[in-house]
């Protein structure tokens, strides 16, 4: 019996190519996609998955709270706390404190490295899962000489011998001994470093780190066996307070598991964002590709019902029973899924590396992993599951006298249903595109706003020598000779990737229990100048001034936030030092524009991090060639590095860009897989209407009014699903949009545009099939029927 | 093997009522060969389709070899239907996907008709049928005559006790015709019972007994020749 439900699927196959195409191809697309977003989506859970004691594994976060009801949440905690994690907390099995990670450059006779890594606690190796090829895990951070280096680094500096006993110099630095080698970090993991250097040396040389007034490194705790996470957390909050260690904060644990995902706190709340918002969009918008791609199915299948009653009548009429004719319904939807199973994964594999470009994703199928083929056998099961079971019902369901006769009729509700699945996938076609419209124009808003200061040409240029830090001035003076170079200054940080904040700063008349977040930033002289900022009044740093070493530059929110009018002159104090307002600037960016614009203090800072040059050129190369020349004259141990502050910027929407493309990507997926599905029922409906289109030619109709009426249908179900799709569109982009603080109003407009370029596409897509029908001569049609 | 009492059918639609079957009062014997004729619209054709179990009476009683079936679920009908009932139908209804021999082995698999026996009775068959160089075609490359002769093989491959035939002839030349006419003789003088629709008196003559049909009443009944 199977072998003969088989065959004949095959045959109806055949025989119906072009409908056997629409079927196989349109759910071939969506398992693609549905495939394609499962596996972004598996990685995604994949991260930081490879710990084994991930369950026990959990990072220590800081709620900061501030007199005006915010709530910060950080990552970063104070030096002594792993200590007294350790001592004071019974159900704590082991801290460990890592520090961000930070770029070296490493010497071993002939060969160098430049690369990133981190300086963590001797108990690292045992709290995380990053097996050591070489050395003991145990011992090779108790010393501060100490390294342990990653294969990638052990192959660069030691290509032909072993790492581990070895020393190795990091430049401007002193010599370490090797004495592990990692294997390298797997990509699903949210640490990445080349190298490990014990945390005793990282303390030493950072005194800060002893006291409980400043937040600087990340720490961790590994929870012993069996121990509720509540007890824990319990603890925690009177920890931190005891003692006046720190008082407006308390602590709370993040599971590593969760690190990667759900990273959106808000007011001191996980606030329900993050990536995790991300994964779950995407695999909404996949799981609604792969329904359109079954609803073709379906209402292509159940459209084709007069064509099989017949059949079904003579399998009844001849013996079979209900169970019989919906084994061989089943057995087509099968053999239909399969093939668009073969076709879907091969596309996928195809296209993959496309994809992968596209959206700079790093994707990977294996045909030999056990998830891949979890992941091909559901889909494969719920096609069938989605496709197949209604078309079997349907089609088995009829009386064999009414099937055998022809005298069937189509059931209103099967032609209802058909109607509310077709007005569904234009709904969702409506309601992407328009979406992904929004999208694209907060991305062009982002990318457009004029955020403060001048990035065009603005270079940022690590110092990475402290030899060159002190000869900044001779270096800037170098540097202007360039002719096409117009300003250069300083920076401990880049202005569009601002980092340090402090609560330490207070002014006149505020009130003492008050206490306020300020973004600081180390400039130097012609800061301004170089970045282009905004002087609403009073002036830039210069050397000119000898005092500026004590003066501050604060912007509008600074301003406003101290209540001054007029802040020129007026002074605000780091603890006891005070500090005289010389300069005004106008409010600018110094993060996404996710975030606000916080009140900043620019002062001068002789920890110089960048050296910040604008250019006025397009002979780039050229400019970039002479900048190298004078740095190399200075810094020759370190390869000449730059970035352009837009270029800096964009990295911001790296995510937003990624979402924007996936949702072109579906959104033409879904257009295409509603016109896959129009342009079938057309096909069916014309078979179906042949006895008609020739009568109505013979009464007088033209060619357009034949067009029209196939047309008349679509257009209805197109403008229901239009006034469907606008406000959940409407509702989605708006939700999406109050991530940004800075954000565009949602024109009107777009949701009419939208709805009459998908109008056109389905009205093309008929048009150009019923047309052929319509200018045929009618006797054909009325002798065919 | 076939007593039907007042059997009624009336198709009803939103505003029209039809009695198609009024109160038919009608006795066939096991081995009988009958033949129903009348104008059409006369109710034949639905008695055919009442008896041939695919369609249900609205009223009276149909009792098949003394078990009352006129009421059964669609689901019983088609077991009853299976293994004693046979369809030869004006316009041969063959599956278009299907070869000659799998139309005719189709009935065989619903019955799980072990497949060396399913062979050889199709080969039986078609070679009864002188079909069996049509053996492997599609039924649109067969003139009527040959596809009405697989569609009578396959109303006969599972052995059924009763043939119900409707029009067998209609679609099919003279001499077509008589041949699928000479089959439906011989399968009864091996004792299958054939109770056959026809509007032709020459067809119709080939049974025993012609029963007349009339605005969906039995008006007359004829004994062609005596049933043995």
């Amino acid at each position: 019996m199977l072998l003969n439900n088989l065959k004949i699927s095959w045959r109806r196959l055949w025989l119906d190519k072009t409908t056997s195409s629409i079927h196989i191809f349109s759910l071939a697309l969506g398992i693609a996609s549905c495939l394609l977003i499962s596996a972004w989506i598996f990685q995604q859970f994949q991260v930081d998955s490879f710990h084994e004691k991930e369950d026990r594994l959990f990072q220590v976060w800081e709620n900061q709270y501030y007199s005006d009801g915010t709530i910060l949440s950080v990552r970063a905690t104070p030096g002594p706390l792993k200590k007294v994690l350790e001592e004071e907390m019974p159900n704590v099995a082991k801290a460990v404190r890592t520090t961000w990670e930070i770029e070296k450059e490493f010497r071993k006779e002939q060969h160098t490295a430049t690369t990133y890594g981190i300086y963590a606690d001797d108990g690292f190796f045992q709290v995380f899962t990053f097996p050591l090829s070489e050395g003991d895990a145990n011992t090779a951070l108790s010393k501060p000489d100490h390294i342990v280096i990653s294969q990638k680094m052990a192959d660069q500096l030691f290509p032909d011998e072993t790492a581990v006993g070895q020393s190795v110099e990091i430049i401007n630095e002193q010599s370490y001994t090797v004495t592990g080698v990692m294997k390298n970090i797997p990509k699903a993991s949210t640490l990445y470093f080349d190298y490990v250097l014990p945390f005793k040396k990282f303390e030493s040389e950072n005194e800060w780190l002893l006291g409980w007034q400043n937040n600087g490194p990340n720490t961790w705790v590994l929870l012993k066996k069996g121990t509720l996470l509540t007890d824990v957390e319990n603890k925690l909050t009177t920890l931190i307070k005891k003692d006046s260690r720190q008082k407006n904060t308390e602590l709370f644990l993040q599971s590593i598991k969760d690190r990667y995902l759900y990273t959106n706190y808000e007011n001191g709340q996980y606030a329900g964002g993050g990536r995790i918002e991300k994964v779950r969009l995407f695999g909404v918008i996949a799981l609604l590709i792969f329904l359109i791609s079954c609803i073709n199915f379906i209402s292509l299948t159940t459209a084709r019902v007069s064509k099989r009653a017949k059949e079904v009548g003579i399998r009844k009429v001849i013996g079979a029973n209900k169970r019989a004719l919906v084994g061989q319904f089943f057995t087509e939807a099968i053999l239909i899924s399969f093939l668009a199973l073969l076709i879907g994964t091969s596309l996928l594999l195809f296209i993959l590396p496309y994809f992968n470009t596209y959206t700079n994703s790093s994707i990977v199928i294996s045909m030999y992993s056990q998830e891949t083929w979890i992941g091909l056998t559901s889909v494969f099961l719920l096609t069938i599951l989605i496709a197949g079971s209604y078309p079997s019902f349907v089609l088995s369901s009829f009386g064999p006298l009414t099937a055998i006769t022809n005298r069937f009729k189509q059931k209103t509700s099967q032609g209802l249903l058909r109607n509310i699945l077709v007005v569904g996938q234009f709904t969702v076609a409506i309601a992407l595109i328009a979406g992904t419209w929004v999208v694209f124009q907060q991305i062009q808003f982002l990318q457009q706003k004029e955020i403060g200061f001048n990035q065009q040409q603005l270079l940022y240029i690590p110092i990475k020598s402290p030899e060159l830090a002190q000869k900044y001035p001779v270096l800037k003076e170098d540097l202007l000779k360039i002719p096409s170079v117009q300003s250069v200054s300083a920076c401990n940080q880049k202005l569009n990737d601002i980092r340090y904040n402090t609560s330490g700063i207070t002014w006149k008349g505020m009130p003492p229990e008050e206490d306020h977040l300020f973004t600081t930033i180390g400039a130097n002289f012609d800061f301004v100048k170089t970045t282009g900022l905004s002087l609403k009044e009073g002036r830039d740093f210069s050397i000119a001034h000898r005092a500026d070493s004590m003066n501050v530059i604060i912007n509008e929110a600074a301003a406003k936030l101290m209540g001054m009018d007029a802040p020129i002159g007026e002074s605000l104090y780091f603890g006891e030092e005070p500090a005289q307002i010389i300069g005004l600037v106008k409010d600018f960016h110094m993060y996404s524009l996710k975030y606000e614009i916080t009140p900043a203090v620019l002062y001068v800072d002789p920890d110089l991090s960048y050296v910040y040059v604008q250019v006025a050129t397009d002979d780039i190369p050229n400019t970039l060639a002479n900048l190298e020349q004078t740095f190399n004259s200075y810094q020759s141990n370190f390869p000449f590095d730059y970035q352009f502050a837009d270029e800096k910027y964009s990295q911001y929407y790296q995510s937003e860009r990624f979402t924007s493309q996936i949702a072109i990507l579906f959104s033409i997926l879904a257009l295409l897989l509603c016109g896959l599905g129009v342009l079938g029922l057309t096909i069916f409906s014309l078979e179906r209407r042949l006895k008609e289109i020739g009568i109505r030619k013979v009464l007088g109709a033209s060619a357009g009014q034949i067009v029209g009426l196939f047309s008349k249908n679509i257009l209805q179900m197109v403008g229901l699903a239009f006034f469907i799709a606008t406000p959940i569109a409407y509702y989605f982009s708006q939700q999406w949009l109050e991530d940004f603080a800075y954000r565009i109003e949602i024109t009107w407009w777009v949701f009419p545009v939208v709805g009459l370029g998908v109008l056109l596409f389905a009205l093309l897509t008929i048009s150009l099939h019923s047309l052929k029908a319509a200018v045929a001569s009618p006797i054909s049609s009325l002798r065919k029927e | 093997m076939i007593k039907t009492v007042n059997l009624t059918k009336v198709y009803r639609s939103d505003e029209v009522e039809t009695t198609a079957l009024n109160e038919v009062n009608i006795e066939i014997k096991e081995g009988e060969f009958v033949s129903v004729m009348g104008p059409s619209g006369c109710g034949k054709s639905t008695l055919l389709n009442v008896l041939g179990m695919i369609d249900s009476p609205t009223a009276g009683d149909y009792l098949f070899n003394g078990q009352e079936v006129g009421r059964l679920s669609e689901s019983k009908r088609s077991d009853v239907r299976k293994h004693n009932l046979g369809f030869v139908f004006q316009s041969f209804n063959l599956i278009d996907e299907l070869t000659v021999f799998e139309n005719v082995e189709l009935p065989m698999l619903y019955t799980k008709v072990p497949s060396a026996e399913r062979k050889t009775r199709v080969n039986e068959l078609l070679e009864g049928m002188n079909i069996m160089h049509r053996r492997n075609h599609f039924p649109q490359q067969l003139s009527g005559g040959q596809q009405q002769r697989v569609a009578v093989a396959r109303a006969v491959v599972n052995k059924p006790r009763l043939i119900l035939a409707d029009e067998p002839t209609g679609n099919l030349d003279s001499s077509n015709g008589d041949e699928v006419m000479k089959i439906l003789s011989e399968l009864n003088s091996t004792g299958t019972t054939i109770l056959m629709v026809t509007h032709s008196q020459y067809c119709a003559e080939f049974g025993n007994r012609i029963i007349r049909m009339l605005d969906g009443k039995v008006v007359v009944e004829n004994v062609v020749k005596q049933y043995l």
